[in-house]
């Protein structure tokens, strides 16, 4: 697989609206089906309950078939590959680039590739559960690391990985024993690929809501994973690698945007001696599991995948300060600090959050002045001061040496 | 979230390795509960207990710290104010016990404050123990703290920990009444007195402490 361009250029307006999604209307599983623990595994993304909106799903298929090459009848009502009169370079395609291994991951891997902008603007109108996982693995593909020997192997990282890898619960389905061999099958190989990040606390939790959405496709997630970590997009290497530089730096951002923007609220932080780093550090490197509903939190990987990151992690905790902020107000030093905890609260948000989000996001050029203004001897200041700039690029690489692929 | 009146305010961290059942300890002594659907701690979490110790109340807050190497220097910033500290190992994992020493050095490297501290092993409902009863005693001793073996699990012990530690701070903070009230006022300081001005039920005796 080569590499592919995925230069991730944002216009600034954004002209569409999110379709409300209905959480009653589901795909219900067979009974069958879901009484039979293995086949329901493997199906459990299909069947997450993310929320299902018709017209959303009208309007993804009608934009995919629009790829379609051929308008023969298909030959097998199983696949649409079998209907190409396949030209050689498609038929490469698939062989070269097993991430991809049907004709629907197919036409939105086209349609990534031929209308970028537009791509991200449906994905921000809303996803079809069927077609999330391929969204993800589309909007990440780079470098296909899928082509890399993935194997288990052991690493220094074994060992915290065997300490956490039966406390990820965060669905019933991390209590079988097959499962938990897949979500140590996706850290033990990160750890591998990856040996200057290795394994970090965090980790299991976004590895965990991967497998779901994916399906408990293991290879495959270790192959989105992988992306994020080599990514100047996502930069998960610098979040996760020993002395988590992104997570201090995006600390000092938020909290300066908290101070600017929402100086009630940081002052109210301030008197009670506690600092919104307690959940923005959960949040972050936990891919707001730890916090959040499962399901919350697949909708804001959705938006994170097309922001990426530092935008992506930093316009939805400020939109969710934002739209609590009078709540917060009225709360003490315990109650600041478990605020977000609204796993524990039973409180589904995403939809708001994500709203308020599209509504002001934050400027690139924010980040850098930020950057040129703090007095925080950080590892990546000078790297954030070209955030979204000429250069920024090339001195990612140099941040990165060693540790991406 | 208030908690009425209490005679002092006290920062309390937890710190050990990862998965030694630091959190299932503080989730025994403040909410009286032990999940088996347990997670592993990202960063720091937080909890405040109020502690009768004789004739005071002291308000814990206490501060439960992520075990991994990695976390350590998020969790070195929550040091500073820490009156008292409590150091867990797990009775069946040896590293963790080995690794104690290191997380004394820690605190001691990262503040030249004076705390409270305590050492506790804990998983004591297992069977597959690993660090005898006697090495927590001795190595309790070189540092000049209490010992004590716990189990979350069973919730036995729990509360002597914090009584035990209580007892230490309520003599300390005694004794050196004057000390504190000398820092009471800078950013962060070691602990505060009569917090309760901000609070909503205003005791209605003083402090009678200091």
């Amino acid at each position: 697989m080569g590499s592919f361009s995925c230069t991730q250029i944002e216009k600034s307006e954004i002209n569409f609206n999110r379709l409300t999604l209905d959480f009653n209307k589901q795909e219900k599983p067979k009974q069958d089906d879901r009484s039979h623990s293995f086949t329901y595994q493997y199906e459990i993304g299909k069947y997450l309950n993310v929320g299902k909106n018709p017209k959303l799903d009208e309007m993804w298929e009608e934009k995919l078939n629009s790829f379609k090459v051929y308008d023969e009848h298909t030959r097998t009502s199983s696949n649409y590959r079998n209907s190409l009169s396949t030209p050689k370079n498609i038929q490469q395609f698939f062989e070269e680039c097993p991430l991809i291994k049907y004709d629907y991951e197919y036409y939105m891997f086209r349609f990534f590739i031929q209308e970028k902008y537009e791509f991200k603007q449906y994905g921000l109108i809303g996803l079809p559960q069927k077609y999330r996982w391929a969204y993800w693995k589309v909007i990440t593909l780079q470098k296909g690391i899928i082509n890399k020997k993935i194997d288990s192997q052991i690493s220094d990282a074994s060992d915290c990985i065997k300490k956490d890898i039966n406390r990820t619960l965060i669905s019933d389905v991390f209590k079988e024993e097959s499962v938990i061999l897949k979500l140590d099958y996706v850290l033990t190989n990160l750890a591998s690929l990856y040996p200057k990040v290795g394994y970090c606390q965090g980790m299991n939790y976004i590895a965990a809501l991967f497998l779901m959405v994916s399906g408990v496709k293991e290879q495959e997630t270790v192959c989105v994973f992988a992306e994020l970590l080599d990514s100047s997009f996502y930069m998960f290497n610098l979040l996760f690698k020993d002395d988590l530089p992104l997570l201090f730096i995006m600390e000092e951002i938020i909290m300066n945007l908290i101070q600017v923007k929402l100086p009630k609220v940081y002052d109210h932080f301030i008197n009670y001696n506690i600092s919104p780093s307690i959940w923005i550090s959960k949040i972050l490197l936990s891919g707001f599991v730890y916090l959040f509903d499962l399901l919350d939190c697949v909708l804001f990987w959705d938006y994170i995948f097309i922001k990426g990151t530092v935008l992506g992690y930093t316009n939805l905790i400020m939109a969710m300060v934002t739209i609590h902020k009078d709540a917060l107000l009225t709360k003490d030093e315990a109650d600041l600090s478990t605020f977000f905890n609204f796993q524990d609260q039973k409180i589904r948000c995403a939809e708001n959050i994500i709203k308020q989000a599209l509504v002001k996001p934050i400027e690139e050029k924010e980040i850098r002045r930020i950057m040129r203004k703090t007095d925080k001897k950080l590892d990546l200041v000078e790297l954030f001061k070209f955030f979204g700039k000429e250069g920024f690029e090339k001195l990612y690489q140099k941040f990165s040496k060693g540790i991406t692929k | 979230m208030s908690l009425g009146y209490y005679d002092w305010l006290v920062k309390v961290i937890v710190l050990g390795d990862s998965g030694v059942g630091k959190t299932n300890i503080l989730t025994q002594f403040c909410d009286s509960k032990f999940s088996q659907n347990y997670t592993a701690t990202i960063g720091v979490d937080f909890k405040i207990k109020i502690l009768n110790v004789q004739d005071k109340k002291i308000k814990l807050q206490i501060w439960d710290t992520a075990g991994q190497e990695r976390f350590r220097n998020i969790t070195q910033t929550y040091y500073k104010g820490a009156y008292g500290i409590i150091f867990v190992y797990s009775l069946i994992d040896r590293n963790s016990f080995n690794n104690v020493e290191g997380w004394i050095k820690s605190i001691l490297e990262s503040t030249t404050d004076e705390v409270c501290s305590i050492l506790v092993g804990n998983k004591l409902d297992s069977q597959d123990r690993r660090v005898q009863t006697a090495e927590g005693e001795k190595l309790a001793q070189k540092y000049n703290m209490p010992f004590i073996e716990t189990s979350a699990l069973e919730n036995k012990n729990i509360q002597d920990i914090f009584d035990r530690l209580g007892q230490n701070l309520k003599i300390r903070l005694e004794n050196e009444g004057q000390k504190v009230s000398n820092n009471i006022h800078t950013q962060s300081g070691q602990f505060k007195l009569n917090q309760e001005v901000n609070q909503t039920e205003q005791p209605t005796s003083s402090c009678n402490s200091c």
